[in-house]
């Protein structure tokens, strides 16, 4: 089209044809000088003898001197303009013109259905990041590496280690109920992006997602389409965002090319648990039993309420031996080991003809911190595409993906959380003492704490209790384009996302929680089709006007069928497998689903400065009643360049462009939610089957499409000679008739109803900034800013409700609500019940305080505004780029902390301790009961007696601080509500590249990388844990439990043959 | 474009082939029968408030920390409405509507209106005003937020439900098949229906003597339990431990008593032990037989009661056994007995409590130990099997409602007294029966001579009659509770009353309470109703203010 280039990588090719030369003649001092396309003189520009680290700079005038060899070729790159190779040939006196970088104003993007579109014709806002960015300091969940990388995009892990899922949140939460997670799309082909399970309130496992399984080295490059307009193509499933990722394929170019990438690092606790006392031991009430007796003190190894750590006191473990009670430095620290994470890529390019070929294998391996815990991944593609008769162009994938995982961490509330456990041992018992003491001689559990289910021992949990997971996965794809006519293409394309997953997860026998053993499988067989039809025509008349039409239809369906197995009741122990378990049940959860769809698009362009889009598309979904099963959205977008228009300086402003758009997309639901259902309990009791409904939510015959009305406005701007880029959108967005599970009074026999209600709205900004503040010879500076903020207000629920909880807590009533009038995820809890000047309401009878009965916002889940900055230099042959990701102003209810405080750990738990031991060993020497005494010391509940007359009097009763805190702990919510804000570093890149002088023909490129992920917390406000720890992807401002996050620092090695 | 007309019927697709669309009503009933003592979130309220405020059971965390001290904890005492409404009363409700007018179901549907009933009792005896008519339909007919019902309707209703079921038993009909109870007997089903309508009547004693004497009456009329093997128990249960929440195969309530660890601590309320062994023991040390203060007792006649060591033992706390078995521990009663050695846990109290705890050493065979938690009696390892039966109504209590009804009713001491005595001798053979307590530790002549000695007197009958029916329900906690609160019988004082041996103190309530707090979550998932019902409890979800049929409110009759 027109005289730009749509083929972004063709100086890659002039760069790959002269490579191999390499001299050593004389040197010829070669002049010349630099212009741009229309005569006026560049400065600054960077002049690179290739393979060399020889280079130069124009000065004010264009002009430039470099003493080089006569067969040089020098490479001249200057920002904004296209780089040129240019052959030195023996010429003394050189004209170089520039012509403007087209690359950096008509950057092509992959848009839906795959086309491929100048960005500046885009109407709505998209966001790319090359796969180059991915490779370096890899995560094992490739879709972390996004993380402050895109503004708008929220990438939040969980607490759930290496193999877990990451929650992935664009423009806001649109959905009450369910899915807010983007879809992804491979290479045109919707990814089953399951996540298999997740813990909730009350425990379980985080099964990791879809995308984890991606490999980065295979990724060419990601697309984010975040606001519906630019999704509306894709229906239904769309309406969270889509993220794009096309995947690398065979270079025509090379007739062969080998790459490597490898990247290891050493994996080491990051958050630590911080805020502890070290004063008092374990006990309760200040007392040890202390005896030679190691039962009598089993009880209290999780609370920290006992006497003053004492050398001459002496207690009895739970192993017998007698030790002195006295405070073990770091003794939960310990527990945690070094993890190392590889991650290795072996990818060769063949081509011959038309016809190219690429290979990659991956394969990773993680060994984590927390003991006997590993995973790896295995993945093998071969991407092939060719041309049949000059007309059909054939691209076809095959992906397969082999994993393994040992060992989940277990989350949440789960009896097997590692951090739970261990977070409130006492201080006068070093973890190490566990290890070697976690089973007897017949592989039975030892009791260590009153065999309390709630803290296992972590040695049992990490080497007896089990869990693994198996994923097999395959990929595939398949396109064809025929070339009808001249602008007349006709696509067929068609893949599969083939997902089998086995989770096993064994208890054995003598467990606490299990005393006769327990297996659980879950096993996944999931599948996704997707076939489509694409008519696409393009005409330009006379280079004014342009079309791009698309006509086109899909069949999308999903067949899904998990297997739960269960075992209770194991007789052979030593068949860790669930043959060894005398009770097996065996129930089947299908999931089916289709959705039909029709779409046209139109784009016409004019000149190349006004496009206008419009998209329609209709859906029919398999999951929807037949009379509401059909549903259209409509999509209209349109951009105008400024700068074109009104013919602006081009120094001054060489780019100016405003976009708007409106889209309203529809979407389904799960399956089987219009009729009721009866199941068959797993257990018959005694031989008599019961059973009953299988519902908790009243199923609704009426349900219609959820729509999400979207509007988008946004502007691009390139300042001083393209060295500034600012991108700006506002959008507005607002979803209604949701399909949402309305809460019912749990009265009617069920929890909710099925219904379509709701209207939440999203609004908000989005600014991208892109600088290169400094550009001289042999350095540069690469500035890229990024920052959102999305401002949501739930606007209706429904007549009758006005609260939803999207997920609770397990401790304290805390829930994280949708609530009428308020923004989207705010934290629900009891507070202290004050009086109307703020103090706190102390209980004159128990000196404690009272707290507010109703449930009331204490915090809110959702952030403020989230950004990023990254920072890059590079000098000669060595670069340095740095990740910064701030999120600010949500908060978290850490239940973590309240149970350091009520085990007696935290450190504010000291107070009034020896003044309240004080106190009642003089009142049991009085022989005066609790209620007739008054005590004399202790801690001191900051707050007022009401009088009843409307006057207060301060507090001045003493209560024991246990009391206290197990007071707060049980009742006020609001103690455990910490701000969540964080800045943390993401990633650090420090790249060496060796010269190319060093290289000869056989490598071609060869890079070297210090790199680390996560590296630092600079700002965090969340005492103990990383401030990213929530236990599942849906729901955030929740935490319990958490295990230490990671930080890997290692190097990256990178070498192209 | 692409075949759209030819892809496979999406209607179809959208229908769940792994589950039923009628499922027979009779799991149903087997199901909530189950869940009645197989639900362990429905039982956790059972110990950790209903059996602590009836005294029976404290000391352990849970007993003392929520029923002991009375805190209110919205999430342990939710547990009891939301299993029963999401549950056991949706499903009851369910079957109930499907099968009714069903004529090969008219036997199933006869019991679950019984059942029903029964299950409602214990929703409107615990929490006063509920929603009773409009419960369980959120399906059936759309009712999202069911309005809150007077106990007196409810009631009203019961009897009237109580009255149509027994008559629409029939045994030419075909026979229920998910019967766990009876195994479909209509015979026994009226006769529990009967005992059901004289036990609901009984509860309306003060409020309404004339309704209570009437419903009485006709429950009596209609037959009533005739036998130990009339009793309303589910005795299908296995002895396993599941933390599983759907698993209801199993006593979720004695699992509940029984722990997770080796060694329960499930103690005896020194209440409900003093009331066994005669009143006023709090503990008897062998070389410290009074303290200074004389309030501890040397019992030199008991224990009164044959049940005493058979309802409590003691167990050793050092030795435990490795196979997480509650039945392995120990059994050092006659140990103890022979020292006197007897520390119940005060009402209130943690076992651990330093001050409560007092211990010697002793030997029973296994050296020379200290025995300190070993001198609190526990409820025996009888209840702490997992396969012991979940006890609905029994003839016993049947007969020791006979016994009120005579004595309150018709003011007849001679019935009152022959009923006391039936009720005494079925409740010992109810134990010997459905819980297998060998015979031999309860042998006639001795249940025979405590009739002598502790017998049914005309002065103090009404009480003896009201304590018996509490000693009754050990492992009942919701009729205990009951009568306690409609009898005020036994006697019993909070744990924070100053009169008390050793008061400790008690946070959400100075006063035993009434009944539980309604479920926050009504507070937004109802929140008119919910208004309503607070405005009749006097605005506030207050746990000391009676229901309806409670006269007696904080006065001890």
């Amino acid at each position: 089209m027109r005289r730009t280039q749509i083929f972004k990588p063709i100086w890659l090719l002039f760069l790959l044809c002269f490579i191999p030369l390499h001299t050593f003649s004389q040197a010829l001092s070669v002049k010349g000088v630099v212009t741009s396309v229309t005569g006026e003189v560049l400065p600054g520009v960077n002049i690179i003898e290739v393979g060399t680290s020889n280079g130069t700079i124009t000065d004010i005038n264009g002009n430039f001197v470099i003493n080089a060899s006569p067969k040089a070729v020098l490479k001249i790159t200057y920002i904004g303009y296209q780089t040129q190779m240019v052959n030195v040939s023996n010429a003394k006196n050189l004209r170089i013109q520039l012509k403007d970088d087209t690359k950096v104003l008509n950057d092509v993007v992959v848009t839906a259905l795959g086309i491929k579109r100048e960005k500046k014709a885009l109407g709505y806002a998209v966001d790319n990041v090359g796969g180059e960015s991915l490779v370096k300091a890899k995560s094992t969940n490739v879709i972390n590496s996004l993380a402050g990388s895109v503004a708008g995009l929220i990438v939040n892990q969980t607490a759930s280690g290496p193999s877990g899922s990451t929650s992935v949140l664009l423009r806001g939460n649109t959905s009450l109920a369910g899915n807010n997670q983007p879809l992804y799309v491979i290479d045109g082909q919707p990814m089953d992006n399951t996540n298999f399970n997740s813990a909730g309130q009350f425990g379980g496992y985080d099964l990791g997602d879809g995308i984890s399984s991606i490999s980065a080295d295979d990724i060419e490059n990601i697309s984010i389409l975040k606001g519906p307009a630019a999704a509306a193509l894709y229906g239904s499933r769309a309406s969270n965002g889509v993220i794009m990722i096309t995947t690398k394929r065979a270079d025509q170019k090379e007739s062969f090319g080998v790459e490597f990438n490898s990247t290891t690092t050493i994996d080491k606790q990051l958050s630590k648990f911080g805020d502890m006392q070290n004063i008092y031991g374990q006990g309760t009430g200040g007392q040890i039993n202390g005896g030679a007796d190691a039962t009598k003190d089993k009880g209290t190894v999780n609370t920290s309420w006992g006497p003053r750590y004492d050398s001459k006191l002496y207690i009895t473990s739970f192993d017998g031996v007698r030790r002195p009670y006295t405070l073990i430095n770091n003794n939960i620290a310990d527990f945690f080991q070094t993890g190392i994470t590889s991650n290795n890529t072996l990818a060769i390019n063949t081509s011959k003809g038309t016809t190219g070929i690429r290979f990659s294998y991956n394969d990773m391996r993680n060994r984590d911190i927390t003991p006997n815990s590993n995973m790896s991944r295995n993945s093998f593609t071969i991407r092939t595409n060719t041309k049949l008769l000059k007309k059909i162009d054939i691209d076809t994938k095959v992906n397969y993906i082999h994993e393994n995982v040992l060992n989940r961490p277990a989350l949440s509330d789960s009896r097997g959380t590692l951090g739970k456990n261990l977070m409130s041992l006492a201080g006068n018992i070093d973890q190490q003492w566990l290890k070697n003491n976690n089973v007897d001689a017949q592989g039975n559990y030892v009791d260590w704490n009153n065999n309390d289910v709630w803290h296992l021992n972590p040695y049992w949990v990490a080497y007896e209790k089990k869990n693994t997971s198996k994923k097999d996965r395959l990929i595939a794809s398949a396109s064809a384009n025929y070339t009808v006519t001249d602008g007349l293409n006709f696509k067929v394309s068609g893949g599969t996302d083939i997902n089998y997953f086995r989770f096993d997860d064994f208890t054995p026998a003598t467990d606490p929680e299990w005393p006769t053993g327990h297996w659980k499988t879950d096993d996944y067989q999931n599948k996704t089709y997707n076939v489509e039809a694409l008519l696409n025509y393009n005409k330009t008349w006379n280079s004014i006007y342009s079309l791009n039409a698309n006509l086109g239809g899909s069949i999308f369906s999903v067949n899904n069928l998990t297997t739960s197995i269960e075992g209770t009741d194991m007789k052979a122990r030593d068949v860790k497998d669930i043959n060894g378990f005398n009770t097996k049940t065996v129930v089947d959860y299908p999931y089916k689903k289709e959705i039909q769809s029709l779409y046209a698009t139109a784009n016409f362009g004019y000149r190349s400065l006004a496009y206008l889009d419009a998209s329609l598309r209709v859906d029919r979904s398999s999951t929807l009643p037949k009379n509401n099963n059909t549903y259209f959205y409509p999509s209209v977008s349109g951009s105008l360049i400024l700068s074109e228009l009104f013919k602006m300086d081009k120094n001054i402003f060489p780019f100016v462009k405003l976009r708007a758009s409106y889209a309203q997309v529809g979407s389904d639901t799960d399956p089987y939610k219009l009729d009721m259902y009866y199941m068959l309990a797993n257990k018959a009791i005694d031989g008599f089957p019961m059973g009953g409904t299988s519902q908790s939510i009243v199923p609704n015959k009426n349900l219609k499409p959820t729509r999400t009305n979207s509007w988008e406005m946004g502007g691009e701007f390139k300042f001083i000679e393209n060295r500034l880029g600012l991108d700006v959108t506002y959008y507005t967005q607002s979803s209604i008739d949701q399909i949402m599970n309305i809460n019912t009074s749990l009265t009617s026999g069920y929890n909710g109803v099925v219904i379509n209600a709701g209207n939440i709205q999203n609004k908000g900004f989005e600014i991208s900034l892109n600088a290169v503040p400094v550009q001289l010879k042999d350095f540069r500076w690469d500035v890229r800013v990024n920052f959102a903020r999305n401002i949501s207000k739930v606007n209706k629920l429904t007549d009758d409700v006005t609260n939803y909880d999207l997920t609770q807590a397990r401790w304290l009533s805390v829930a994280v609500s949708a609530t009428t009038g308020q923004s989207y995820g705010i934290i629900r809890g009891y507070d202290f019940k004050r009086n109307d000047n703020g103090d706190i309401l102390i209980d004159k009878n128990t000196g404690l305080p009272q707290h507010t009965s109703a449930l009331a916002k204490i915090g809110n889940s959702q952030w403020d505004w989230s950004g990023g900055l990254t920072s890059s230099f590079k000098y000669k042959n060595v670069s340095l780029s740095v990740l910064f990701d701030i999120k600010w102003g949500a908060d978290l209810f850490s239940m973590t902390a309240g149970s350091t405080y009520v085990s007696g750990k935290n450190i504010a738990t000291v107070e009034g301790r020896d003044a309240w031991y004080a106190s009642e060993e003089q009142r049991i020497r009085a022989g005066v009961s609790q209620s007739a005494w008054t005590p004399t010391g202790g801690y001191l509940a900051k707050g007022v007696i009401d009088n009843g007359d409307g006057t207060f009097s301060p507090n001045a009763r003493y209560v024991d601080p246990q009391a206290y805190w197990n007071e707060v702990g049980a009742n006020v919510s609001s103690a455990f509500i910490y701000d969540n804000s964080y800045i943390k570093i993401r990633e650090i890149n420090l790249t060496y590249s060796l010269p190319q002088t060093w290289l000869h023909g056989f490598i071609k490129e060869a890079a070297f990388s210090l790199v680390a992920r996560n590296p630092f917390i600079l700002y965090s406000k969340v005492p103990n844990i990383d401030p990213e720890s929530g236990y599942n992807t849906s729901g955030s401002g929740l935490e319990y439990g958490s295990l230490p996050s990671r930080r890997n620092i290692g190097l990256n090695v990178s070498v192209k043959f | 474009m692409v075949t759209l007309g030819s892809c496979s019927n999406l209607n179809e697709m959208n229908i769940d082939p792994s589950r039923s669309s009628s499922l027979d009503p009779n799991y149903q009933l087997t199901q909530i029968q189950a869940r009645t003592w197989g639900d362990w979130i429905l039982t956790d309220p059972y110990i950790n408030f209903l059996s602590s405020m009836s005294q029976i059971m404290t000391g352990d965390w849970a007993a003392s920390n929520y029923g002991g001290q009375f805190r209110v904890n919205a999430f342990e005492m939710d547990k009891l409405w939301n299993q029963l409404y999401g549950g056991l009363i949706k499903e009851a409700v369910d079957g109930e509507y499907r099968s009714r007018n069903v004529e090969t179901q008219t036997n199933v549907n006869a019991a679950l209106r019984v059942y029903k009933v029964y299950l409602f009792s214990i929703i409107t005896d615990i929490f006063g005003d509920v929603p009773y008519f409009e419960a369980g339909k959120g399906y059936i007919d759309g009712v999202k937020y069911p309005k809150y019902d007077s106990q007196k309707e409810i009631y009203a209703d019961f009897f009237k439900e109580l009255a149509e079921a027994t008559a629409q038993f029939d045994a030419t009909k075909p026979q229920m098949t998910g019967d766990l109870i009876y195994n479909g007997d209509v015979t026994q089903w009226k006769h529990f229906a009967n005992s059901l309508r004289l036990r609901l009547a009984m509860h309306l004693i003060k409020i309404d003597p004339q309704e209570a004497a009437k419903q009485a009456q006709a429950a009596i009329d209609g037959g009533l339990m005739a036998s130990v093997s009339d009793d309303a128990v589910i005795d299908h249960y296995k002895d396993i431990s599941s933390r599983d929440a759907a698993d209801y195969t199993r006593n979720a309530y004695a699992q509940d008593l029984s722990g997770w660890a080796p060694q329960p601590s499930a103690f005896i309320c020194a209440s409900f032990f003093n009331k066994l062994y005669t009143d006023n023991i709090r503990g008897v040390l062998p070389s410290d037989a009074k303290d200074a203060s004389g309030n501890f007792i040397d019992p030199d006649n008991g224990p009164a009661d044959p049940r005493t060591f058979v309802y409590t033992r003691f167990y050793d706390t050092n030795l435990r056994s490795s196979d997480n078995n509650y039945a392995a521990r120990p059994d050092i009663t006659d140990m103890i007995i022979a020292h006197r050695a007897y520390f119940p846990i005060l009402p209130g109290h943690f076992a651990w409590d330093p001050w409560t705890n007092k211990g010697f050493s002793g030997d029973y065979g296994h050296g020379n130990f200290y025995i300190g938690l070993g001198t609190v009696p526990q409820i025996s390892n009888y209840f702490m099997n997992k396969a012991a039966p979940g006890v609905i109504l029994t003839y016993a209590e049947s007969e020791f409602l006979l016994a009120e009804f005579y004595k309150r009713i018709k003011n007849s001491d001679t019935d009152a007294k022959s009923h006391y005595d039936a009720g005494y001798r079925a409740a010992i053979k109810h134990l010997i029966q459905k819980f297998k307590v060998p015979a031999s530790d309860l042998p006639d002549n001795k249940v025979e001579q405590y009739l002598i000695d502790y017998g049914y007197k005309p002065a103090t009958g009404l009480q003896q009659i009201c304590e018996q029916q509490w000693l009754l329900h050990i492992v009942n906690p919701v009729e205990a509770f009951n009568v306690f609160r409609r009898t005020g019988f036994p006697k019993l004082k909070s744990p924070s009353d100053p009169t008390q041996l050793s008061p400790v103190i008690t946070v959400d309530a100075q006063i035993i309470p009434r009944r539980l707090c309604y479920p926050i979550l009504e507070s937004t998932d109802n929140p008119v109703e919910y208004k309503k019902a607070l405005d009749n409890l006097g605005g506030t979800n207050d746990w000391t203010k009676p229901v309806w049929w409670d006269l007696n409110g904080n006065n001890a009759n």
